[in-house]
């Protein structure tokens, strides 16, 4: 055994103390905490009340609207089922637009390719056009490369992802017909709020595609969804429930395991990925 | 030897405790205690002052919180403060002991289990308490010349030459 070895086995027999034994002792700041909590426990349920009351007077508002306009639109002569179905089309985008967070100013994405590596890509988000190939509409966002992090990637310096205009992400059959500048046949879902200048990373994967063919599937083998913060540079595990993702298996504790709880940053991701030169396991 | 996973495990634990969530306290505990507590023992020779260093070094971060800067490396801040805190110990104390006229080797005195760990306690013993620093910091900290060297204020040539003929003792020693 070299000394090197020798020495750190050594330290490893070094048992720090028991936690309890040097953790301080509850600060001022911990006493503030626990007042603040207490606090806010005493609020919370008369909160609720008035979030519950607000709530009922808002929905009874909007369909008291909902009727005036059926009714306005009978009157008019339309029918009164038509009339319904846009109320409540003009009431679900409402609610949509209510889930939108607006706290959240980057990207979320999940990016799936057919090919026979995985490849991860920094790039930066240019634009976005509409597409309709006559029966489905389609956004395409267009990505400059700035950097390939992970994998020998033939690509150039735009890609361009296509997704179809809904809000649940199907596969895409038809990749080709598009006649864009992009990434082989990237079958991709891609919900985001981008801006021009978003940083963006994609994860490049790789699958047979007859076993893509359904949306189970597809979330089974399609499993990264990340979004990046572009002001501190972190990048963030959005669904961890379809992550299958590792990059680094070290003394026996998946990476995976961490991200799930947290975010990595991607600069620590570039030096684990350089340093390990670690292969992806997706299987 | 490399742990990228400690370093992470770190950073996320002190930004809990920059956020006000003092669980970071103990999940940094989790994480880095032990590199903690070997590098005071490197620098203190024993384990009642190491202990006592790690509760300051706790509390500190705790206080010093807001001087983190999250851009920077979290895993090295903190064995920086292990570092300077266990220095400030090893110093006060040695003035005591300068009063109590104590030995050398009293002060250094570890207590560990027999055969091998007491060989290699023992040849680290005959090291000073700068190399046997570095050793700690460059072998289970994980450290990189750099980061040892902002660590301790040497240079990076001085710490690799310190490093390298550390090892070769130790192996004289210990062969």
């Amino acid at each position: 055994m070299n000394v090197e070895k020798r020495l750190y086995k050594f330290y490893l027999t070094i048992e720090k103390p028991e936690m309890k034994d040097v953790i301080p002792q509850e600060t001022e700041y911990d006493k503030k905490n626990k007042k603040f909590s207490s606090r806010f426990w005493k609020i919370l349920p008369i909160t609720v009340f008035v979030v519950v009351i607000v709530i009922v007077f808002l929905k009874k508002g909007i369909l008291y609207r909902s009727d005036a306009l059926q009714n306005d639109f009978v009157e008019d002569g339309g029918n009164a089922d038509e009339a319904t179905e846009s109320c409540s089309i003009g009431l679900t985008k409402t609610e949509e637009d209510a889930t939108v967070d607006d706290d959240y100013p980057w990207a979320i994405f999940y990016v799936y390719v057919l090919d026979d590596a995985v490849k991860i890509v920094k790039g930066t988000y240019v634009d976005s056009s509409e597409y309709n190939d006559g029966d489905k509409d389609y956004i395409v966002y267009n990505i400059l490369v700035d950097e390939i992090l992970k994998g020998d990637v033939n690509i150039k310096n735009k890609v361009s992802v296509i997704t179809e205009k809904k809000d649940t992400f199907e596969i895409d059959k038809k990749p080709d017909t598009f006649g864009m500048e992009r990434y082989k046949s990237a079958t991709i879902g891609f919900f985001m709020q981008l801006q021009p200048e978003d940083e963006i990373l994609l994860l490049l994967r790789d699958s047979d595609v007859k076993d893509v063919n359904t949306e189970e599937s597809f979330y089974e083998i399609v499993s990264e969804v990340y979004y990046v913060d572009k002001d501190s540079n972190i990048l963030h595990l959005k669904y961890p429930e379809m992550e299958t993702f590792q990059v680094c298996q070290q003394e026996g504790i998946a990476l995976r395991d961490h991200w799930r709880k947290t975010y990595v940053n991607i600069e620590q991701l570039r030096a684990l990925i350089k340093k390990t030169n670690q292969t992806l396991p997706y299987k | 030897m490399k742990n990228p996973l400690k370093r992470l495990f770190c950073e996320r634990a002190l930004s809990k405790v920059k956020n006000g969530d003092m669980s970071g306290i103990a999940m940094l505990y989790e994480a880095m205690g032990s590199q903690m507590y070997t590098l005071a023992i490197s620098i203190l020779g024993n384990r009642e002052d190491a202990e006592d260093v790690l509760q300051e070094t706790l509390l500190k971060i705790q206080q010093r919180i807001s001087d983190y800067d999250k851009s920077k490396n979290g895993y090295s801040w903190v064995l920086t403060m292990t570092h300077n805190i266990s220095v400030d110990f090893f110093r006060k104390r040695k003035k005591v002991v300068d009063i109590e006229v104590l030995s050398d080797t009293e002060e250094l005195s570890v207590t560990y289990p027999v055969d091998d760990k007491l060989i290699v306690e023992d040849a680290l013993n005959k090291l000073d308490r700068t190399d046997r620093e570095i050793i700690v910091l460059k072998i289970f900290a994980s450290l990189k010349y750099k980061e040892i060297s902002h660590l301790t204020g040497l240079s990076v040539d001085a710490v690799e030459k310190r490093y390298q003929r550390s090892l070769k003792k130790l192996k004289e020693y210990l062969s």
